[in-house]
C-alpha cells in the first residue's frame, strides 16, 4: 500500500498528532455549543410568542 | 354554486398555507444544525497529508492570483506534498506573467498550464487541468479552488484529515465573505453565507447528504475523481453540484468541514450579484432536470433521494412560486371572503415571525465574528416593509398606535377604507417585494443609482432579491436562453485574518 493512501500508517509527528487532538476537541466543543445556542433561540421564540399571546391575544 | 365557491376558497387557503411550507422546512433545517454534533466525522479521521494537487482555473486574474499562490505556499501543510496547477484560460492580462514569476519563486511547487483558446467556461478549464494532473500518478488528492479565494493556514490539513477514511470522496470548507470594509451588498452576502454554508451544510450533513461542494473549496480523493470519470460536467452551469451529486451517487460520502475556513471576495453590486446568482440559479434548475431520477426515490448507497433532502432542495428552488401563490391567493380571498383571508394571513405570518426570530438569532450566533459585522443586514434580510409587517404581527397594538399617530400628524383620518387598503397592500407585498428588489438592479446603473440601488434592496429585501433572481432563472431556462459563463470580477480587495 502506498505510504500516504488512506488507512496507511503515515508518519505523523507528535506535534501534528497533538494539533489534531486539540483542533478536534475544540471543534467538538463548538458543535455541542451550537446545540445549546439552538435551544436558546427556540426559547427566544417561545418568549416572543408568549408575550404576543399574553398582551395582544 | 356554493360548493364550487367553497372549493375555490379551500384551494386558495391551501395555497396560502403552502406558502408556509418553505418556512417550516427552513426551521426544520436550522433545528438540524443543533444536532450536527451527533454526526461529526472526526472519529474516522486522523492527521493525514496526501500529495495534493491544487487546481486553479484562471482567466484574467492578475489582481488576485499572485496573492492566492503566496497564501497557499504558507499553508500549514508539508510543502513537498503540495503542487499548484494554474490553468490559464487564454488570459489577456498579465496573469501568465504573474504565474510564471510565482513558478520561479516556488520551483517545483507552481505549474503554469496555458490554454491558447479559451472562453469555454470554468468546467472546460478545469478539465484541461484534470487531464494533466491525472496523467501523472503523483497526485493523491486534488483541491479545486477559485483564483481569488484565500485559505486560512490550517484549512487544508483540516480538510485532508477526512480523506483518511476511504469512504469519503470529497470534503468542502466554510467559505466566508472577506471584503473589508466592504459595503451593504458584501455584508448581506456575508450573512447569507452563514445561513447557506455554515448552517445549511451542517444540516445537510445531519441528513447524510450534501447538496453542493463550495466551488472554491472542493477537495477530492484521487479515487473519487477517477470514479466520476476524471472530469467535471460541462453540460450545466453548476459543475460543482454535479460533481457533488455524482460523488454521492457513487456511494462516497461528502464531508463539510466547518472549521476549515476559506475567504472569498463576493460581488459588491446588485448587477454583479445578479450575474453570479443567475448562473447559480440556472445551474440548480439544470441539476433538478439532470437528476430527475433521484428526487424522492430511495437509493441504496446514498441519501440524495430522501424526503428531507428533496424538501430542502425544492423549497428553495420553488420559493418564488410559493410566494406568488400565497400572495395571489390572499388577494383573491380578500375580495371573496375578507375574514378568511385575514385568518389565513395570520397563520402565514405567525410562521413568518417564528422563522424570522429563530433563524436570524441562531444564524448570528453560529458565526459570531461575521454576525457582529453583518447584524444590521441580518435584521433587514426580508426587507424593511416585511420587517414592519413582522413587527405588526408581534406588536399589533403599538404598531397600530404609531400608525394612527403618524396619520394624525400628517392630517390624514384613518378610515376603514385605509385599514382595508393597508391589509390588501400587505397581501400584495408578499410577492411585490421581489419586484421592488429587482428595481434596485435597474436603478443601480442609472442616475442616483448608488443611492437608489441599495434603497430598493433594503426596502424590498435581500431575500426577495434572491427570489427575483431565481424567477429570472426559470424564465431563462424556459426560453432556453444561451448559458454562458459570466465570470464574477475580482479586485483583490480582501482582508483576511492572518
Amino acid at each position: 500500500m502506498n505510504e500516504a493512501e488512506p488507512g496507511a500508517a503515515d508518519p505523523v509527528t507528535a506535534e501534528q498528532a497533538q494539533v489534531f487532538e486539540d483542533e478536534v476537541g475544540d471543534a467538538v466543543r463548538y458543535e455541542r455549543g451550537l446545540a445549546v445556542k439552538c435551544v436558546g433561540c427556540i426559547l427566544l421564540v417561545v418568549i416572543v410568542l408568549a408575550f404576543r399571546v399574553y398582551f395582544f391575544g | 354554486m356554493t360548493d364550487f365557491l367553497l372549493a375555490i376558497k379551500s384551494l386558495l387557503v391551501a395555497f396560502v398555507i403552502l406558502g408556509a411550507v418553505p418556512l417550516l422546512v427552513a426551521n426544520y433545517q436550522f433545528l438540524l444544525v443543533g444536532l450536527h454534533f451527533r454526526r461529526l466525522h472526526y472519529a474516522k479521521s486522523r492527521p493525514y497529508f496526501p500529495r495534493t494537487a491544487i487546481l486553479i482555473p484562471a482567466w484574467n486574474e492578475e489582481a488576485v492570483i499572485g496573492t492566492s499562490i503566496d497564501r497557499l505556499m504558507v499553508l500549514d501543510y508539508p510543502r513537498e506534498r503540495l503542487r499548484i496547477y494554474v490553468v490559464d484560460d487564454a488570459s489577456t492580462d498579465a496573469t501568465p506573467q504573474v504565474v510564471l514569476a510565482k513558478a520561479a519563486e516556488y520551483p517545483g511547487s507552481v505549474v503554469h498550464l496555458r490554454r491558447e483558446t479559451g472562453g469555454e467556461g470554468k468546467a472546460a478549464t478545469l478539465n484541461h487541468g484534470l487531464a494533466e494532473i491525472l496523467a501523472d500518478d503523483w497526485m493523491q488528492a486534488i483541491l479545486i479552488m477559485d483564483s481569488d479565494v484565500i485559505y486560512e493556514r490550517s484549512s487544508l490539513r483540516r480538510m485532508t484529515r477526512h480523506l483518511a477514511d476511504p469512504g469519503v470522496g470529497s470534503v468542502t470548507a466554510y467559505i466566508k465573505e472577506g471584503s473589508r470594509p466592504g459595503n451593504y451588498m458584501t455584508r448581506f452576502i456575508g450573512y447569507e453565507y452563514i445561513t447557506a454554508q455554515a448552517a445549511a451544510r451542517r444540516s445537510q450533513e445531519v441528513l447524510g447528504v450534501i447538496a453542493c461542494l463550495a466551488g472554491g473549496a472542493q477537495l477530492h480523493s484521487r479515487a473519487n475523481i477517477e470514479a466520476i470519470g476524471g472530469r467535471v460536467d460541462t453540460t450545466t452551469l453548476a459543475e460543482d453540484t454535479v460533481t457533488t451529486f455524482e460523488t454521492q451517487k457513487a456511494g462516497r460520502r461528502v464531508i463539510f468541514e466547518p472549521h476549515a475556513t476559506v475567504w472569498a471576495e463576493e460581488p459588491g453590486s446588485i448587477v454583479a450579484l445578479w450575474k453570479q446568482r443567475l448562473r447559480w440559479a440556472r445551474g440548480n434548475v439544470q441539476i433538478t432536470r439532470k437528476f430527475k431520477s433521484v428526487w424522492f426515490r430511495r437509493q441504496s448507497n446514498n441519501r440524495l433521494g430522501s424526503v428531507s433532502f428533496g424538501l430542502l432542495w425544492f423549497c428553495l428552488l420553488l420559493l418564488p412560486v410559493f410566494m406568488l401563490l400565497a400572495s395571489g391567493s390572499l388577494v383573491i380571498l380578500f375580495f371573496v371572503d375578507y375574514q378568511l383571508a385575514w385568518t389565513a394571513f395570520h397563520l402565514l405570518w405567525l410562521t413568518n415571525v417564528v422563522t424570522y426570530i429563530f433563524i436570524t438569532s441562531f444564524t448570528l450566533t453560529i458565526d459570531p465574528d461575521i454576525g457582529r459585522h453583518t447584524w444590521k443586514e441580518a435584521l433587514m434580510f426580508p426587507g424593511a416593509i416585511n420587517v414592519l409587517i413582522l413587527l405588526a404581527a408581534v406588536l399589533p397594538g403599538p404598531v397600530s398606535w404609531v400608525g394612527h399617530q403618524l396619520a394624525a400628524a400628517a392630517g390624514v383620518g384613518v378610515t376603514l377604507g385605509w385599514v382595508r387598503g393597508i391589509e390588501l397592500f400587505t397581501y400584495i407585498w408578499l410577492s411585490a417585494c421581489m419586484g421592488v428588489a429587482f428595481l434596485g438592479k435597474i436603478a443601480e446603473s442609472r442616475r442616483f443609482g448608488r443611492f437608489l440601488g441599495p434603497l430598493f434592496v433594503y426596502i424590498g429585501g435581500y431575500g426577495p432579491l434572491l427570489c427575483a433572481i431565481t424567477t429570472a432563472a426559470y424564465i431563462k431556462e424556459l426560453r432556453h436562453a444561451e448559458a454562458t459563463w459570466d465570470k464574477t470580477e475580482k479586485t483583490g480587495k480582501m482582508v483576511v485574518p492572518t
